[in-house]
């Protein structure tokens, strides 16, 4: 009998990282006009970002189905394990609602769902949280918690080209005061309350990353950090560096975004993910 | 498709019942794209109807192999197949819908009024179970209310179960147009629930069925389907151009042509409606093209051009004052130019002075904008070392509480601005809007009126002089000359930004040139050309 962790792929997890830990991955589907695709696996970032730089229409996403969150749970379930599964914020996706309904259908197993209130990395991080208390032997109980906890203490930020992405795709609410304008302006999002919202804007792509860098700082010492980017490894790399000084183990997980969490950002995106106990007061 | 004579029925036969899920099928399948259009939060992008079909149509398969069985068999069927192929959440609320039924039906070979109306009763209850908090003028109202329909039906002696399937049908049908009475966003929107249009394609279609009739695209008002002014009006973004409106008729309109074309074409496009007549509304700078494409597909009517310039220039004159929502807290600055004012209400300035280094405001006249503005507590930019003296006057004449940011340029104003939450409190912006004014350079290219001597330096009159953070750096009888001396004094790193504002003077290809040699002289730098149409100063340059 063991404690098994479930996310789904918007967490975007690389795949090393979910093998390392024990995590399975449900995936989301795709859609592009009448075709779907498996997220993560029949359709990969390179892919992704190219699809939607041509696309005519922008693609369209959907929860899994019930019954693939069935799927996964019932093999688990009886081998006797217990079930932690970890997903992208109910205000954002119906995932949360499918693993829901599966969970009602099976019978017997222990399945615990929680609702990280967060996005992409965000929700990665949370479920790295969990995981890594149960490759330390951590009980049911206490992964828990620890799953509770990340869900207060884990922030996310991101640097975009555009909001028009979110916007289109219905994923964020009131959008301060500009939407266009003659100037370059980049807007920097965070997930708070479960809710994508715009934080700031800032003129250039460097500021963007100093700002989030300033950010880190604040939270320091962190817990657990990650970048993630669309398609530019070099600059994220960059990033990692600038933000190793300010967590605890040294460590900075890299995470590309993949095609649902793409569908909403649009190309061109960097951002962070943060696990800290500090709150500071002007976040 | 074979249809099945109507006669009294004894039972509804696994058969019939496979029938009727192939025609809800295909009646969804017709009826997918007016449910898409109904979307009402916040844009197009509707997939309910679609949704809901292709969670249907994954049964499809499964069905084809279940002739001669039982009903509950094709029951089960019908809801294990949905449970997997379940897409978005009114697939995973029809999901649960269908094995609610399955539940109702089971053990039953065939099915009588009251295992229909048990049957649904059932459905109804695993449906409202499918969502964490059920909300009413939703499809789970349609359902709820054809349920109960049937309920007192089959209570009241109908043992027909095709009535009793008709009877719920109708109520339904009465649910769905309620649903903009139950549900506010509903009725902004002036339309009715998506995924209860879709039930209710599912209804229709199983009793086109059973009365031997073909699927049809559902009878229901376009009106009810067309986006009403006050969804336009909410969906609309300042933008420049036309906000143009009609309706297309024609017999047989490809909308998703339409709408893919007008996407490519235009902003903020709109098309709802059927194969026969669709309301389209978008905006552009060139409304004529589009009409003309509308023209060679069908008759257009009801054609509505609006001006969003003008009405964007109202704005500038403070005509829209009264119709602005009242807010909190907002900026008022001190600017002139043409595009540089535009930047400032793109950035949400509740309101702007015209005024800067020849044209000094008086009190009087900002103290009176910052009373008409829409904000109960104003944030004043004077954006002009000369103006500030009269921006503290204005904040001390005031009613309202007015605060002063002593910016001393329209680039400092610009960045202070961007740094703005109208959501937080004038004393944390203030803080914040401060550290982004003192974050950059400012630069100003000007030619000198006069012979003089500036920071002990003489200056000829027609030479152009640089100035940066207000001291002399450079004068020369060359305009690229001082401005690569600016540039040099400033020393940005790569990673800055410089944004170059071409004035009113200075012709745009004569500005891309020079914003060209700013790269080649500051390698690593971003460069951000844009026109500001200011006066006197041939470019403003921001640093940062």
């Amino acid at each position: 009998m063991a404690i098994r962790i479930v996310t789904d792929s918007t967490a975007d997890l690389p795949a090393e990282v979910a093998e390392q830990l024990g995590i399975t991955v449900v995936p989301l589907n795709v859609h592009f006009g009448e075709e779907t695709f498996l997220d993560g696996i029949a359709i990969l970032h390179d892919e992704f970002f190219q699809r939607l730089a041509a696309a005519r229409q922008l693609p369209t996403t959907s929860q899994p189905s019930p019954g693939r969150f069935l799927e996964t749970y019932r093999p688990l379930a009886e081998a006797g394990d217990q079930i932690v599964s970890i997903h992208i914020s109910e205000l954002l996706s119906g995932t949360l609602n499918s693993a829901r309904q599966a969970r009602e259908q099976m019978e017997g197993g222990s399945i615990e769902i929680i609702d990280s209130r967060q996005a992409a990395v965000g929700t990665g991080l949370v479920t790295m949280a969990a995981a890594k208390a149960a490759q330390q032997g951590a009980s049911y109980e206490d992964i828990l918690d620890e799953a509770n906890r990340a869900v207060e203490q884990v922030q996310l930020f991101g640097l975009l080209d555009t909001l028009e992405y979110l916007r289109k795709g219905g994923r964020i609410g009131k959008v301060r005061g500009f939407v266009g304008t003659l100037l370059k302006v980049r807007p920097i999002i965070t997930v708070r309350e479960g809710i994508v919202q715009s934080l700031t804007s800032v003129r250039s792509r460097s500021h963007g990353i100093q700002y989030m860098v300033t950010l880190a700082e604040e939270r320091a010492p962190l817990k657990q950090a990650a970048v993630m980017h669309s398609s530019t490894a070099e600059e994220a790399e960059e990033l990692a560096e600038r933000l190793r000084p300010f967590v605890a183990d040294g460590q900075v997980m890299e995470s590309r975004i993949g095609p649902v969490v793409g569908t909403y950002t649009g190309p061109g995106v960097i951002g962070i993910a943060l696990q800290s106990e500090k709150t500071p007061q002007s976040s | 498709m074979t249809h099945r004579a109507q006669s009294t029925f004894p039972g509804l036969t696994g058969d019939d019942f496979r029938g009727m899920l192939v025609a809800a099928t295909a009646s969804l399948e017709l009826n997918a794209p007016i449910a898409n259009s109904l979307n009402v939060f916040p844009v197009p992008d509707g997939d309910t109807g679609t949704n809901m079909y292709l969670t249907l149509k994954s049964a499809q398969p499964a069905l084809d192999e279940l002739k001669d069985a039982t009903g509950d068999k094709v029951a089960q069927a019908v809801a294990y197949e949905t449970l997997m192929g379940a897409r978005g959440n009114s697939g995973v609320i029809m999901s649960q819908f269908f094995r609610g039924l399955a539940e109702g039906f089971k053990n039953r070979e065939s099915f009588s009024a009251e295992d229909v109306s048990r049957a649904f009763d059932q459905a109804s209850q695993a449906s409202y179970k499918a969502v964490g908090n059920p909300v009413e003028g939703t499809m789970l109202t349609v359902i709820r209310k054809a349920a109960e329909e049937a309920g007192q039906r089959t209570a009241s002696g109908e043992d027909n179960p095709v009535r009793v399937l008709s009877y719920a049908y109708e109520a339904a049908c009465q649910a769905l147009l309620e649903t903009p009475e139950l549900l506010l966003k509903l009725k902004e929107a002036g339309v009715v629930d998506a995924g209860g249009l879709g039930i209710v394609a599912i209804m229709d279609g199983m009793i086109c069925y059973l009365n031997g009739k073909d699927p049809k695209i559902l009878d229901i008002d376009v009106g009810q389907a067309a986006p009403s002014a006050a969804y336009l009006d909410a969906t609309e973004q300042e933008e420049f151009g036309y906000c143009t409106q009609f309706l297309l008729s024609d017999f047989a309109l490809d909308v998703a042509e339409i709408r893919g074309y007008l996407e490519e074409k235009a902003r903020s496009t709109v098309v709802v409606g059927m194969e026969d007549v669709i309301k389209v509304h978008f905006h552009t700078e060139e409304p004529e093209a589009i009409v003309a494409y509308a023209r060679s597909l069908g008759s257009v009517s009801q054609l509505k051009m609006e001006d969003m310039d003008r009405q964007h220039r109202g704005f500038l004159e403070g005509h829209r004052r009264d119709q602005q929502e009242e807010v909190p807290l907002g900026v008022v600055v001190v600017a002139s130019g043409s595009g540089i004012e535009q930047i400032f209400i793109d950035l949400g300035a509740v309101d702007i002075v015209r005024g800067g280094q020849t044209m000094n405001p008086s009190a009087k006249e900002l103290s009176d904008s910052a009373a008409h503005s829409a904000a109960a507590e104003v944030i004043l930019l004077p954006n002009n070392s000369n103006i500030v003296p009269a921006a503290r006057q204005a904040a001390s004449l005031s009613e309202k509480p007015v605060h002063v940011l002593p910016t001393t340029s329209v680039l400092q104003g610009v960045s202070a601005l961007l740094a703005f939450d109208p959501e937080a409190s004038a004393e944390s912006n203030l803080a914040s809007m401060r550290d982004a004014m003192s974050a950059l350079h400012s630069g100003e290219l000007t030619k000198a009126v006069r012979s003089t001597t500036i920071n002990g330096r003489s200056v000829r009159q027609g030479e152009v002089i640089a100035l940066l953070d207000g001291q002399l750096v450079a004068a020369s009888q060359d305009i690229e000359e001082a401005l690569q001396e600016m540039c040099r004094r400033a020393s940005p790193s790569p990673g800055n930004l410089i944004t170059l504002y071409w004035g009113d003077a200075t012709q745009e290809d004569q500005a891309r040139q020079v914003a060209e040699k700013v790269r080649e002289w500051c390698p690593g730098v971003e460069v951000d050309l844009v026109y500001g149409g200011q006066p006197h100063y041939n470019y403003l340059v921001s640093i940062e």
